[in-house]
C-alpha cells in the first residue's frame, strides 16, 4: 500500500510537476508576450508624449469668425529628432446642409530633440462649431494631436491692435455691433501674411520698435497698410524708436527732437477740457509727407500720409502719457483721427453675389481638345481595312501565305504604338494642367498691387494633383459659387518655403477651382491729365514686367498705347479725335486684343473679369467718373514650380490700373493738399520719377 | 510550352488564315464601333463642366471582355477552330497523351490564343486609354480578368461540346445561353463575378473614389472566383474526357495517333 501509495504519490507528483511545468511554460510564454506588447507599445506611448502642441488663435488668442486670422502653433519636442509635418485642419461649410469641407494647412517640421519651434499659419475659420485640429505626423504616424476650441476665443467686434508695453487704450472698447475690441498682442505673434489682419480695423504703435518683427511680418504689415489698413504711431520721449528704418519708411515724417508746449497751445489744439497743469513735450517734426491733421501753431500734432489705399498717422505726442492718459476726449480724438471705414462684410461671405468664373472660358479658349472623331474613324478604318486586306490576300493565293503571320501579328504590333503616339503624346498628352487668371490692380502711390486670382487644376488621368507654385503667396479659398452649390471638396495647402495646393478629390476631368488674393510687389506710377484735346499720360513702369497691348480708357474714349517695356517711362499726349476710339460704358471692355498667337475667343476670360470688377464697383461704375483706366496684359505672377514646373499652363494676367484724372493745367505732382508726397516706393528707388501717379489723397473709389 | 502538341497547334494555327480569324475580325469591328460611339464628342471644357470623364476605355474593355468570352465559348464548343486545329475529343481519344497533358496544353493554348486576341485589340485599347485617363494597373487588372474569364468560358464551351456537341442546334443555343446567363442575371445578382461591374469599378467613375484600387480586394475576388470556377470546370472536363476515353472500345492505334497529331 505504501509502495502503491508511494507510487501513486509519485505519479501524482510527476503529474503535478508536469502540470506545473506546462503552466509555468504557459506563464513564461504569457510573460514574454506581455513584455513584447509592452515593448512595442512603449515607443508609441513615449512618442505620443514626446511632442507637445500649443496654439494661439488670432491676436492674444482672440479672433473674429468669418475672417482670415493668424494661428501660431508651438511644437515642443521632448523626444528624439523629429522630421515630420505639422498640419492644421479647418472645417468649413454649412453643416445643416451637409456641405462640410476640410482645408488642411501643412508645413514641414524638423525638430531636434529637446527643442521648440513656432510656426505660423493664416487660416479661415468660417464658424465656431468645429475646432481647429492640429496634428504632428511623422512617417505616416500621428505623434501628437490638439484641438483648439474656437467658441471660447472669438470676438464679434472689429479688432484694434495696440503694440505697446504700457499703453492702455481700453476706453476704445465698444461692445456694440460693429464696435471695437482693443487687444494687446505680442509683436512677435503678428501675422506673417497681410491677410492675417483681415479682422483688424487699425493698429496703434506706442513705444515699440518694428525692428523686432521678422521680415515677413513687416512685409505683411506694409502690404496690409497698402491695401487699405490704418496704422497710428504715437510719439513720445523715446523718439529714437521712430527713426528706426522700418518705422521711418512708414511714417509721414521723422522726429528731429522734442519741443515744449504750454497748456494754452495744447488746449487750443485739442480741447479746453484737456487738463494741463504743466508743460508737455511733443516730438518736433521737420519736413513731412502727407498733411497735418492737427497743429498747434507751427507744431504738428497729428500728421497723416497715405500709403497705397491705407493711411499712416503720426501722433507726435505720447498718447498714453500725461495729460492724455486722463483726458476724456481721447476716445473722440482717436475715432476722429483714425476715421475707421464702415465694416465690410466678411471677406468670404457666401451671401455675396457670385459672378461667373473666367476659368471655363480660359480652358475653352486654350486647352487641347480630344482628337476628333473623324481622325478616330480614319485610324480604325485603316487598321481594320489592313487586317481584312491581309486576310483576303493570304486566303486567295498560296504564294501570299507568308502574309498571314504578318497580318496576324505585325499589324497590331505596328498599330498599337502608332495609336498611343498619335492619340496620346502627340495630340492629347496625359497629365495635369494648371489654369490661372490673374488681375493685377496696382495700388496708387505704392510699390504694391492687389492680386486677384482664379485658380484651377485638372487632370485627364486619375491620381494626385499637387501643384507647387511660386511668385505669389495668395490666401486661397473655395469659390463662393461652389460653396453655395455644395460642390466643394477638401484641399491641402502646403505653406512655408515650398508652397503647394492639392485637392483631395482625385477624380479626373474635374476642375478643382480656387480663388485667391494677395498683395504683390508691382510698382506702376501713372498720372492722367485731362487736357482740352485729350488726355496726357505719364507712365513709369517700374513693375519689372512688360505691359503688353496696353490701353487707356478715359472719358468715353479708348487709346491704344501698345507695349511698355519694363523700366520704361512714357509721357504721351493723346488727341481724342485722332488717337481715340469712342467707346460706351460697357463696350470699352472689348478693346483689348488677344496677344499674338492667342485666338480671338481668348478674350472671353478677360471680359469676364472686367465685367466682374465692374459689377463689384456697383453704381460708381468702372472706371468711374473722373477716373481713367489703364488695362493691358503682363506675365502671370503665379507660376508653377518644382515638380509642377512642367505642367501645361493656361494663364492670363491682366493689369487694370485705375487712375484719378488730374485737371489739364495742373502741374504734375502738385495736386496734393499737403507737401509733396514721395510715396513709399521712393525709399527703395530714390531715382524714381518726379511725376506722381494718382493724387495721393484721392484713394480709389 | 511549345513541347505540348496542343500549344504548338495553336501557335501554328495563329499564323494561318481561316474562318476563326475572320470571326474575330467581326468582333474587332464591334469593338471599334464601341470605341467610336463612346469616343468623346465634346470638348475638354464641357467635360470639365460636367465633371465626368469619358467612359471610352471602360466601354472598350467591357466590349473586349464580352467578345473574348463569346469567342472562347464558341472555340470551346468547337464552333470556331484555328486552321489545322483538332478538337479536344480527338486529342483525348485518338492520342496516347495523358489527359493531364492534354488539358494543360488545352488551357495554355487558350491562353496563347487569348493573348493574340488582346494583341489585335491593343490599338483600340490604347486609343481609348489616351483620352479616358485610366491607370495602367487598373487596365492590366481588367485585361487579366478578361483573360481568366475567357478561360472559364472556353472550358464551359468544351463541356457543352462534350456533353451535347453532337446536336448542333442545342449546342448553338446552349453556348449563347451560358454567356447571357452568366453576363446578365448572375452578373447582376453577384456583381463581384461580373466583368462589366469589375471594369466599371476599376476604370469608371467609382474608381476615383477608391484611389487605392490596388489595395481593394475586388479584383482578387474576381480572379479567384473565375480561377476556382475554371478549376472546377477543368475537373469536370477531365472527368468527361476520362469517361469518353474509358468508353472507347479497343486499343489505341499508335499510327493513327501520330497521324492525328501531325496532320
Amino acid at each position: 500500500m505504501v509502495a502503491n501509495g508511494d507510487m501513486v504519490t509519485g505519479q501524482g507528483r510527476r503529474g503535478r510537476h508536469r502540470a506545473c511545468g506546462v503552466r509555468s511554460r504557459l506563464q513564461r510564454l504569457a510573460d514574454v508576450l506581455l513584455l513584447l506588447v509592452l515593448l512595442c507599445a512603449l515607443p508609441l506611448a513615449m512618442a505620443a508624449d514626446a511632442v507637445d502642441i500649443a496654439a494661439v488663435v488670432g491676436f492674444a488668442d482672440t479672433f473674429q469668425p468669418g475672417r482670415w486670422t493668424p494661428l501660431s502653433v508651438t511644437v515642443t519636442n521632448h523626444g528624439g529628432d523629429l522630421n515630420g509635418e505639422l498640419e492644421v485642419q479647418v472645417t468649413g461649410g454649412d453643416e445643416l446642409r451637409g456641405r462640410l469641407f476640410v482645408t488642411s494647412h501643412r508645413r514641414k517640421l524638423e525638430l531636434p530633440r529637446d527643442s521648440r519651434k513656432s510656426l505660423q499659419f493664416t487660416v479661415f475659420p468660417q464658424g465656431l462649431s468645429h475646432p481647429l485640429v492640429i496634428r504632428v505626423r511623422s512617417s505616416g504616424r500621428e505623434l501628437a494631436r490638439a484641438e483648439v476650441d474656437l467658441r471660447a476665443r472669438f470676438a464679434a467686434e472689429r479688432l484694434l491692435l495696440v503694440l505697446s508695453r504700457d499703453a492702455d487704450l481700453d476706453y476704445l472698447n465698444d461692445g456694440a455691433a460693429n464696435g471695437l475690441r482693443v487687444l494687446y498682442p505680442h509683436p512677435e505673434l503678428l501675422p506673417v501674411h497681410w491677410r492675417g489682419y483681415d479682422a483688424v480695423a487699425a493698429i496703434v504703435v506706442h513705444g515699440v520698435s518694428l525692428e523686432r518683427l521678422s521680415a515677413s511680418q513687416f512685409d505683411a504689415l506694409h502690404k496690409w497698410i497698402a491695401q487699405g489698413g490704418i496704422l497710428a504711431v504715437s510719439g513720445g520721449p523715446d523718439y529714437a524708436l521712430l527713426r528706426s528704418p522700418r518705422l521711418a519708411a512708414l511714417l509721414p515724417g521723422l522726429p528731429l527732437g522734442m519741443t515744449r508746449m504750454n497748456a494754452d497751445a495744447l488746449q487750443g489744439a485739442f480741447s479746453a477740457s484737456l487738463d494741463v497743469s504743466r508743460p508737455v513735450h511733443v516730438n518736433r517734426l521737420g519736413a513731412f509727407r502727407g498733411r497735418a491733421r492737427l497743429t498747434a501753431g507751427a507744431v504738428a500734432l497729428i500728421v497723416e500720409r497715405t500709403l497705397g489705399l491705407g493711411r499712416v498717422l503720426y501722433l507726435t505726442f505720447d498718447v498714453a502719457g500725461y495729460p492724455f492718459d486722463r483726458w476724456d476726449g481721447m476716445r473722440e480724438l482717436w475715432l476722429d483721427s483714425l476715421r475707421l471705414p464702415p465694416p465690410t462684410t466678411a471677406s468670404l461671405s457666401v451671401a455675396e453675389p457670385v459672378l461667373e468664373s473666367p476659368l471655363p472660358a480660359l480652358i475653352r479658349a486654350e486647352s487641347t481638345n480630344f482628337p476628333s472623331p473623324a481622325t478616330v474613324l480614319y485610324f480604325l478604318a485603316l487598321y481594320l481595312g489592313l487586317l481584312l486586306a491581309g486576310y483576303r490576300l493570304s486566303v486567295r493565293g498560296t504564294r501570299r501565305r507568308w502574309l498571314a503571320p504578318l497580318w496576324s501579328w505585325a499589324a497590331p504590333v505596328l498599330f498599337a504604338p502608332a495609336a498611343w503616339l498619335l492619340f496620346g503624346p502627340a495630340a492629347f498628352p496625359r497629365g495635369a494642367t494648371a489654369v490661372a487668371m490673374a488681375v493685377i490692380e496696382p495700388l496708387p502711390n505704392s510699390i504694391y498691387a492687389r492680386l486677384g486670382l482664379d485658380l484651377g487644376v485638372y487632370a485627364n488621368r486619375s491620381g494626385a494633383l499637387r501643384l507647387e507654385y511660386r511668385g505669389a503667396e495668395p490666401v486661397l479659398y473655395l469659390p463662393r459659387q461652389a460653396q453655395r452649390e455644395g460642390n466643394v471638396g477638401d484641399w491641402v495647402f502646403g505653406e512655408g518655403p515650398r508652397r503647394f495646393l492639392e485637392p483631395l478629390d482625385r477624380r479626373r476631368y474635374v476642375l478643382h477651382a480656387l480663388e485667391g488674393e494677395d498683395v504683390i510687389a508691382f510698382h506702376l506710377e501713372a498720372s492722367v491729365h485731362d487736357e482740352t484735346m485729350g488726355p496726357r499720360l505719364v507712365l513709369d513702369n517700374a513693375s519689372g514686367r512688360t505691359l503688353k497691348d496696353l490701353w487707356l480708357v478715359f472719358d468715353g474714349y479708348a487709346y491704344e498705347l501698345g507695349s511698355i517695356a519694363a523700366g520704361a517711362r512714357v509721357e504721351r499726349g493723346l488727341i481724342r479725335r485722332t488717337h481715340g476710339v469712342e467707346v460706351g460704358e460697357a463696350s470699352w471692355r472689348r478693346v483689348l486684343r488677344p496677344p499674338p498667337g492667342v485666338p480671338a475667343r481668348m478674350l472671353a476670360p478677360t471680359r469676364i473679369v472686367l465685367e466682374r470688377r465692374s459689377q463689384e464697383t456697383g453704381e460708381i461704375g468702372y472706371p468711374g467718373p473722373g477716373y481713367a483706366l489703364l488695362i493691358g496684359y503682363t506675365e502671370s505672377p503665379f507660376r508653377p514650380a518644382g515638380a509642377s514646373a512642367g505642367w501645361p499652363r493656361r494663364e492670363r494676367a491682366l493689369v487694370a490700373f485705375q487712375v484719378a484724372a488730374l485737371p489739364g493745367d495742373a502741374l504734375a505732382g502738385a495736386t496734393g493738399t499737403g507737401p509733396l508726397e514721395l510715396g513709399d516706393g521712393d525709399f527703395e528707388r530714390p531715382e524714381m520719377p518726379r511725376v506722381r501717379g494718382t493724387a495721393a489723397d484721392v484713394a480709389a473709389p | 510550352m511549345r513541347s505540348n502538341p496542343l500549344v504548338a497547334e495553336v501557335l501554328v494555327g495563329l499564323t494561318r488564315c481561316g474562318k476563326a480569324q475572320l470571326d474575330y475580325l467581326g468582333l474587332l469591328l464591334l469593338q471599334a464601333v464601341v470605341l467610336f460611339v463612346w469616343w468623346p464628342k465634346i470638348g475638354v471644357a464641357q467635360m470639365l463642366q460636367s465633371q465626368h470623364g469619358p467612359h471610352t476605355l471602360a466601354a472598350v474593355v467591357m466590349a473586349v471582355g464580352v467578345t473574348m468570352a463569346y469567342f472562347a465559348l464558341r472555340a470551346g464548343a468547337e464552333e470556331v477552330v484555328l486552321p489545322g486545329q483538332h478538337g479536344l475529343r480527338d486529342w483525348a481519344l485518338a492520342t496516347p497523351l495523358g489527359l493531364g497533358r492534354v488539358l494543360r496544353g488545352y488551357l495554355l493554348g487558350q491562353f496563347v490564343h487569348s493573348l493574340h486576341l488582346l494583341a489585335l485589340s491593343s490599338p483600340l485599347l490604347l486609343m481609348a486609354f489616351t483620352v479616358s485617363g485610366g491607370e495602367w494597373a487598373a487596365l492590366g487588372w481588367c485585361l487579366a480578368a478578361a483573360l481568366v474569364q475567357a478561360l472559364f468560358y472556353r472550358l464551359c464551351g468544351a463541356i457543352t461540346h462534350l456533353t451535347i456537341g453532337q446536336h448542333r442546334g442545342e449546342s448553338y443555343f446552349t453556348v449563347r445561353a451560358i454567356l447571357l446567363l452568366v453576363y446578365v442575371p448572375v452578373g447582376w445578382l453577384a456583381p463581384l463575378t461580373s466583368h462589366v461591374a469589375f471594369t466599371s469599378r476599376a476604370l469608371g467613375e467609382s474608381m476615383d473614389t477608391q484611389p487605392v484600387f490596388a489595395e481593394v480586394p475586388d479584383q482578387v475576388v474576381f480572379l479567384a472566383a473565375y480561377a476556382g470556377l475554371s478549376v472546377l470546370a477543368t475537373l469536370a472536363l477531365h472527368r468527361l474526357l476520362l469517361r469518353e476515353r474509358r468508353g472507347t472500345a479497343g486499343p489505341h492505334d499508335d499510327g493513327a495517333v501520330g497521324e492525328a497529331v501531325t496532320s
